[in-house]
Formats: structure tokens, C-alpha cells, sequence
């Protein structure tokens, strides 16, 4: 036990260095995209544009501006929007809870499905269900969000509304269930066939071990040997992808927010590129970066719960 | 074999399903409006497209958030629209885009056209109960010309107030600006020149007044950054915002002139997606968006109102004048390069949204002297012209000695579908007419105006908006040390046309000179060439009334009180 807390505060050590460099390599990059955060098409006199300089800070050495930058984030200011004249903080604070609300619903829709699908097509390997879940795995690995968002939203929120004469789903926004299930399928659907394809496989590995053998020779039924012996050993590596697959939610989250009008922190995140919006980068980049270190960090630690036999120590033995 | 089989059947069925979602916008959907206007009961069968539910609140497409409320340092369109809701200036703009007395009750102007006195109406009030006094003027006017406030639409107030830009640098005391209260109600503005469109500079939201006491209680940093955040004057105060999702503006009861509202509550929404737009107003979620020109039979079909307006922006290809390896220095060449396209094609064909070609870089909507258009004073300047081109491209390969394979032209231009699509278009032209081969070198906007900025480009796809209803904020910007001249084109000739223009009281005489600048600037130098004046398309629902759109105006909803008076009013008898 002493042992795994150790592994856990070097493991909080290394995401702040981790962050730290995020950091600056973002800032100084930044600086480095062509054009700046002011000029929109027409050319600004310079007096005014010394002004602006000023204002943001941006008539200072980068290097000052950097360990000025750090020096507030860690008092948690990060600093204005450029354009809008917001505390970037407030537009986390604000934006983020949207995202996150979608998110979640996007990763629990895609891990119970995905897994539920997964099980099935092992179960019933060969039959019509194989075959139906995993080409549902496929048209979710092929079909991209952009285009299953667009279509669930033209059939299901559009069409069946117009047939029916009552909105089941939202066309747009962010509101009610009405306005939920249709964002976070779409953002789901990938993860899920990606989720179904792994358990699927991890599952069949684990079916054909002795140890299902022998828990059918003592005559265990088919639930109890599914359940309790074959799904906790299978899942295993779907665990181990929850990191990468909450980093590809959370980045894909930007076109569904953009096609069913949800006012997250994705389109923040890209626009502020297009910008030039310094701050908006730097704030919504660390942030994010700070999310998804977090999130590798809970999975490494979920990992040993599930698996006890997982020693947390970041030593082989 | 039986796999097969299901997977057969279920890629068939996609297959029918996908032919089902394209065949859909044109026959498929009257049955869907039917049934729809059917079912939800509200509005009565007969409206060909009702739009959303509530009578008395219109829901309108703002594309996007508008970044910045403070009427000091906004620049942009979005935020000027819903400005132009809440706050009320010294004039407004009518349907018509003229400008029409609002706060100043009476004007007067100095012989010399230079100074404005104005006396104010003395029931206006701000939402923070406090009135509408000349010092919020002069309060709002000397904050955007002073270096701390860094608004980057500084200029427009200083560089035409009396020592403005003296005010600006610090070397003059604020006091000694332009624009004094001369009491309570009395406003005296001062400019450094005669200025034909100053009341057209009074219904800006730079020129608009600012409550002192509400903009040091909220802060300058935050001001207009949320609903709580900002003090109105206007017909229409928010009364919610959630940021990127949707504002609502609602009647403000105070108001002195109520019968401007053309409804009672408008709410913006910020779609971000064309498709998703078209999607929400054939759902009834939205009563007004802007479409692409594909979208526009799709909107038709669907029995919508489809309106379009030119939005005063011109697109021009500007040649970068300092590249004389490549001939571009020769006036001739670029005169070839310009005449070779087809902008009426490209309008039709390419644009499809209600642009036309570019005859000069002035928009035809543009006001000039005595209440004419200026495009109508300055008739068609440039124009496709194949054989012309060919023959001046010729004439000045000539004039350099550079063979047609020499230049290796490059073209910058913006890396959205559209511009792109035109470049090829322009490749295809240069191609056809001239016979030389164009490199495209598509960039991201800001990568653009960088290229731009630091002259790394032979020819660049180029567009300007105005600032003011005046062609001299097309024409100034080619003046020699012009920030915006980014092809350094320098003609002694055209400086002077352009200074004495600024400082001639005759208006007559005054167009006169601008139209010598643009057929010099466009014709006989060739330094840019005119393209296309671009339009923007929209679509309505059905219970729209009153609603104001134009190239100063992106959207407005005061001009019930004056536009519709007689036209509507007369429906809406023959309704009842």
C-alpha cells in the first residue's frame, strides 16, 4: 500500500513536469504562428496596435512573457480572451461542464455497448449476432462522427420529427434528453465499435482458456461462466484504452458540438487556433492536457483495483 | 455463406437509405411540411412555412457568438447587430441604409462643414435609470481615443475628430478633442475636415454614447462580456445570454419610441454549420438563416421566403506591384491578368448566392453625392474583355521583354472551399485567355494576411468591407503609405486625388475626384482589379415582418416605426 501511494505521488510529480512543458512548449509555439491576434483583414496603425501590445502584454520579451504566464496560471488566472475581452478561466468554467456532461455520456454510451456488443459476439461466435455486432463495429470504425452526426440529425431529429409531429430528439442544442442522446451517440458510435471489437477478441482469448473448461466441467452454468469467470478477465484491455479513448472523445467532441449547435469548449479550442487568440490556446490547451494526464493517471489506478495482481509500483517484477 | 448473405443485405440497405437522404430536399419534403403543420396545429395550414411556434418572438441565425459588447472597443458585424438593438446613438439607420436623426433632436452644422451642434431629446434613459446626457458622449468619444482603452477601431474616431490624434498620443490633454457638452443636452462635434457621411459616422456603435457611471462600476475589462455586464439606451435590452449557444433581446418598456420593435423578443442563435442551420429551419426551430447559393432551391422547395442583399464587400485581386522579375510592375500585364475573368460566370456559376461582378472597387451600395449611388455616378469602369486582355498581356510582355513562361505567377488566397474554388476558376481563365499556368498557394486567413503583410506574393485574392457609407473607405486604402496597400502601389497622381478629395466641402466635386482615383487604381494602373461585389442569401420563415437587411445593416429589427408604416400596415388591415 505504501508502496502504490509512492507510485501515485511521483505519478502527480511527473503530470505537473508534464503539464509544465505542455506549457511552454505550447506558449512558444504559438508564437510562432504567422499573423497576430489583432488584425482581422485590415491593417491596424501601428500607434493602436502598440496599444494593443500593451494591453496583452505581447511588447514584452516572450521569455518574460512565459514565466509571467506560468506565474499567474499557477494563481489560476490564465489570462483574457483576445477578442471577446473574457477571463479565459470563465470560459472554462462555463464551456467545459458542456463538453464534459457530453463527454461522459459519450464514454459510459460507448463502453456499456461497446463491452454488451463485444460480449455478445463472442458468446454467440458465428451466428447472426456475430455478424450483426461486428458489422456495427464496422460502420462505426469507417462512419466518422462529422457524418453519423449529420445523418442521425437529418433522419432521427429532422425527419421522424416532421413524421411524427413530435420532437423525440433536438436538431439543435443543448438543453434536455431530447437535445442528449443524439450528440452523444454520434461522438460515442467510433468508441463503441472500437470498445466491442477489443472485448470481443479479448473475450474469445478468455473463453478458450482451461480455466473455462474446468469451471464447465464442474458445471457452472452459462451466466455464472460468463460473467464471473470469462467478462472480468476480458476486460482487461478495454480498460487499458479508456485513456486513449477518453483523449479522442474529448478532441472529437469539437465537430459534434459544431453540428448540433452545443455550446462547448471544443469550438474554443480550434477557433482559438484559427485566431490567433494566444491566451484561449494556451488556457484551453493546458487545461486539456491537464485533463487527459489526470485521466491516464485514475485509469492506471482503476487498473489495480480491477486487477489485484497489478502492483502499482512502475517496477517489473 | 450466410454471413455473406447479412452483410449483403445490410450494405444494401445503407446504400437505400443514403439515396433516400439525397433525393429528399426535393420532392420528399412537402409531405414532410404537410404533415408537420398538421400535427403541431399552432399555426393554420394555410402558411406555405410557419417558422417557430411563439407570435410575438422572432428566431434569427447569428452564425455566431458576438465576441465584444463594449461599443468602445467592438469592431465586428455580429456584435453590431445586436448593438444596433440595444443602443441608440446620435442618428440611426433607416430601411434604407440613411441615416435619420435618433438622439439629436436638432442639427446644426457649421459653414465650413465641419462642426455639428445637436441638441439631445431629453426622455431618453439608460437601463440603469440614469438619462441620456451629451456627457456620455463625451465620455465614450475621448475613452476610444486614448491609448489604455486599446480599441482597435480607435482610428475612426481619431482620425477624424479635432486633434484626435494629437488626444491619441498623449501630446494633447483629452479636453482638447472634438467634442464638447455644451450643456446637459447640447453636443458640439468638431472634425478636422469637412466630412459628406458624418451622420452616417453617428449611427456606429464607435460613435455611440457610454454611461460613465456603469462602465467604472462594471470595468472596463469585463464590459459587455454578459447580460449583467452592460447598461443599454436602446429599443431592445438582453435579457439572456448563454455564451455560443443563443442571446435573447427583449423590449425595453422605458423606451421612448416603442412602435420601432418590429417584435417583441428576438432570439439570436449561434450555428456555426450550414447544414445544421438548413436542418433546424426545416425543423421550425429557427425563422431566419443565412444560405449558401446550393442551399437556395433546397430553401425554395421548402415554400421559405429567399431574400438576398449585396453586402458591400468587394473581392479584388490586388498585384503585388514590386515584382518586376515576374512583370508585375507593368501595368499592362496586370490589366491582361485582370480583364481575362469572367466575373459574371464566376457569379453565376461558381458564387450562385446574388453577387455581381465587380464594375470598380466602389459596392452599388454605396452612397454618393446628392442622394445618388456613387457605382451609378462612376458607371462600369472594368469588365471581362478577353481580346483586350489578350492584347494588353502581349503589349506588356512586350514592354518588360519577358516571355509568357517566364512568370510563373503565383495566386494566395484564403484555404476555404470557396476561394478556392474561384482561384481554379481564375486558373482556368488565365489558362484559357492567356495561355499561362497559375500556381494556387491556398492559406489559412491569418497566414494570409501575414503573406500579405510581408509582401511574400505575386497576385493574392483580396476583400474589403467598409467602414463607413463614404467610396473613399474603398479608394484610401491604396494611398502610398496606406497600411492596407499591400501590393505597394505608389502613383503621386492618385495621392493627390485622394488628399484633395478628403479636403473638398463640394460633394459634386469631391465624387468627381474618387471616380478619377478608382479608374486610375483599377484601369489605368491596373494596381488591383475588381472582382466581384459579394451578397449574402437568407432564407425566412413566413412571420418575419419588418426585418431590416443590408450591407451597413446585417440584421434589424427598430425600423417598424418608419419602413413599414405604409406597405404593412396595409396588410395587416387586410388581414384583419
Amino acid at each position: 500500500m505504501a508502496n502504490q501511494l509512492r507510485y501515485i505521488l511521483k505519478r502527480i510529480v511527473y503530470s505537473f513536469i508534464t503539464i509544465l512543458v505542455l506549457t511552454s512548449v505550447t506558449f512558444l509555439l504559438m508564437q510562432l504562428l504567422p499573423g497576430d491576434p489583432f488584425t482581422g483583414g485590415k491593417d491596424i496603425p501601428d500607434t493602436v496596435m502598440a496599444a494593443l501590445e500593451a494591453k496583452y502584454g505581447l511588447d514584452k520579451p516572450v521569455p518574460q512573457q512565459l514565466i509571467m504566464y506560468i506565474g499567474n496560471a499557477l494563481h489560476g488566472d490564465f489570462g483574457i480572451s483576445i477578442p471577446d475581452g473574457r477571463a479565459v478561466t470563465d470560459i472554462i468554467k462555463e464551456a467545459f461542464p458542456v463538453s464534459f456532461d457530453l463527454g461522459i455520456r459519450a464514454l459510459l454510451f460507448a463502453f456499456i455497448m461497446g463491452i454488451l456488443l463485444g460480449i455478445v459476439a463472442a458468446v454467440k461466435r458465428g451466428t447472426a449476432w456475430d455478424s450483426g455486432a461486428m458489422f456495427l463495429a464496422l460502420v462505426g470504425v469507417s462512419v466518422p462522427s462529422f457524418i453519423m452526426g449529420a445523418l442521425l440529425q437529418y433522419f432521427l431529429a429532422l425527419k421522424l420529427g416532421q413524421a411524427t409531429g413530435t420532437q423525440i430528439f433536438s436538431i439543435v442544442g443543448w438543453t434536455d434528453w431530447h437535445s442528449k442522446i443524439l450528440p452523444a451517440f454520434a461522438l460515442a458510435f467510433g468508441s463503441m465499435a472500437t470498445v466491442s471489437r477489443l472485448m470481443r477478441t479479448s473475450m474469445l482469448d478468455v473463453l478458450s482458456q482451461d480455466y473455462i473448461k474446468t469451471a464447465k466441467a464442474k458445471g457452472l452454468s452459462q451466466r455464472q461462466i460468463i460473467w464471473r469467470h470469462a467478462v472480468r478477465n476480458a476486460i482487461m484491455p478495454v480498460v487499458t484504452v479508456m485513456g486513449p479513448l477518453v483523449a479522442s472523445i474529448l478532441t472529437g467532441a469539437f465537430v459534434v458540438e459544431n453540428i448540433f449547435a452545443i455550446p462547448g469548449l471544443g469550438k474554443y479550442f480550434v477557433t482559438s487556433v484559427q485566431t490567433n487568440n494566444y491566451t484561449l490556446i494556451a488556457g484551453t490547451t493546458v487545461f486539456y492536457g491537464t485533463f487527459l494526464i489526470l485521466a491516464n493517471l485514475v485509469v492506471d489506478i482503476v487498473y489495480g483495483f480491477i486487477d489485484p495482481r497489478i502492483k502499482l509500483t512502475g517496477r517489473k517484477e | 455463406m450466410k454471413m455473406k448473405k447479412i452483410l449483403a443485405m445490410a450494405l444494401a440497405s445503407a446504400m437505400v437509405l443514403s439515396l433516400g437522404a439525397c433525393g429528399n430536399s426535393g420532392s420528399g419534403n412537402t409531405s414532410g411540411s404537410d404533415s408537420s403543420a398538421g400535427s403541431d396545429g399552432t399555426e393554420t395550414a394555410s402558411t406555405a412555412f410557419a417558422g417557430t411556434a411563439d407570435e410575438d418572438t422572432y428566431v434569427v441565425d447569428l452564425r455566431a457568438e458576438p465576441p465584444e459588447l463594449n461599443s468602445i472597443l467592438t469592431t465586428d458585424v455580429a456584435s453590431g447587430d445586436i448593438l444596433r438593438e440595444v443602443m441608440v446613438g446620435l442618428y440611426r439607420l433607416d430601411a434604407n441604409d440613411t441615416p435619420v436623426p435618433d438622439l439629436a433632436e436638432t442639427t446644426e452644422v457649421s459653414d465650413d462643414g465641419c462642426t455639428y451642434t445637436m441638441t439631445l431629446r431629453q426622455d431618453a434613459k439608460w437601463s440603469n435609470g440614469e438619462p441620456v446626457t451629451a456627457n456620455d458622449f463625451v465620455f465614450s468619444y475621448q475613452t476610444i481615443c486614448s491609448k489604455e482603452a486599446a480599441s482597435s477601431y480607435a482610428f475612426i474616431v481619431y482620425d477624424n475628430l479635432l486633434n484626435g490624434n494629437e488626444v491619441y498620443e498623449g501630446t494633447k490633454d483629452p479636453s482638447e478633442l472634438g467634442v464638447k457638452a455644451l450643456d446637459d443636452y447640447t453636443l458640439q462635434v468638431t472634425f478636422e475636415n469637412p466630412i459628406p457621411y458624418a451622420e452616417h459616422l453617428f449611427s456606429f456603435a464607435s460613435y455611440y454614447p457610454m454611461n460613465q457611471k456603469a462602465y467604472e462600476e462594471i470595468g472596463a475589462d469585463v464590459y459587455g462580456d454578459d447580460a449583467d455586464k452592460i447598461v443599454t439606451n436602446g429599443p431592445y435590452t438582453i435579457s439572456e445570454w448563454t455564451h455560443n449557444d443563443h442571446i435573447t433581446l427583449t423590449q425595453n418598456p422605458d423606451f421612448y419610441d416603442p412602435d420601432r420593435c418590429a417584435v417583441g423578443t428576438i432570439k439570436y442563435l449561434m450555428m456555426n454549420d450550414a447544414n445544421t442551420r438548413m436542418n433546424a429551419f426545416q425543423g421550425g426551430q429557427v425563422d431566419c438563416i443565412n444560405i449558401s447559393g446550393d442551399q437556395i432551391t433546397q430553401a425554395e422547395s421548402l415554400g421559405a421566403k429567399v431574400n438576398s442583399y449585396v453586402d458591400n464587400s468587394n473581392w479584388y485581386i490586388q498585384f503585388n506591384t514590386q515584382k518586376s522579375d515576374k512583370g508585375l510592375d507593368n501595368a499592362n500585364i496586370r490589366l491582361g491578368l485582370g480583364m481575362a475573368i469572367d466575373s459574371q460566370s464566376l457569379c453565376d456559376n461558381i458564387l450562385k448566392d446574388g453577387s455581381v461582378p465587380g464594375t470598380g472597387l466602389v459596392p452599388t451600395t454605396i452612397a454618393g453625392a446628392n442622394g445618388e449611388k456613387y457605382r451609378d455616378a462612376a458607371g462600369n469602369i472594368v469588365g471581362y474583355d478577353p481580346d483586350a486582355a489578350k492584347e494588353a498581356f502581349e503589349k506588356g510582355l512586350q514592354e518588360t521583354g519577358l516571355s509568357a513562361d517566364d512568370l510563373k505567377l503565383t495566386f494566395l488566397c484564403d484555404d476555404q472551399s470557396n476561394a478556392q474554388k474561384t482561384a481554379e476558376f481564375f486558373q482556368a481563365q488565365w489558362k484559357e485567355v492567356l495561355g499561362i499556368d497559375v500556381e494556387i498557394v491556398p492559406q489559412p486567413f491569418k497566414s494570409r494576411l501575414a503573406s500579405m503583410d510581408s509582401g511574400d506574393f505575386d497576385m493574392v485574392y483580396a476583400g474589403w468591407s467598409p467602414d463607413y457609407n463614404d467610396p473613399m473607405t474603398f479608394l484610401d486604402m491604396f494611398t502610398t503609405t496606406n497600411g492596407n496597400n499591400y501590393g505597394k502601389y505608389s502613383s503621386t497622381q492618385y495621392d493627390e486625388l485622394i488628399a484633395n478629395a478628403m479636403k473638398e466641402a463640394d460633394v459634386v466635386a469631391r465624387q468627381d475626384m474618387l471616380i478619377q482615383a478608382e479608374t486610375l487604381v483599377t484601369k489605368t494602373d491596373a494596381a488591383v482589379y475588381p472582382i466581384y461585389f459579394s451578397a449574402v442569401s437568407y432564407a425566412t420563415s413566413d412571420k418575419v415582418q419588418n426585418m431590416t437587411r443590408t450591407g451597413f445593416q446585417e440584421f434589424d429589427f427598430t425600423d417598424a416605426a418608419d419602413s413599414s408604416s405604409a406597405a404593412d400596415t396595409a396588410t395587416e388591415e387586410a388581414a384583419e
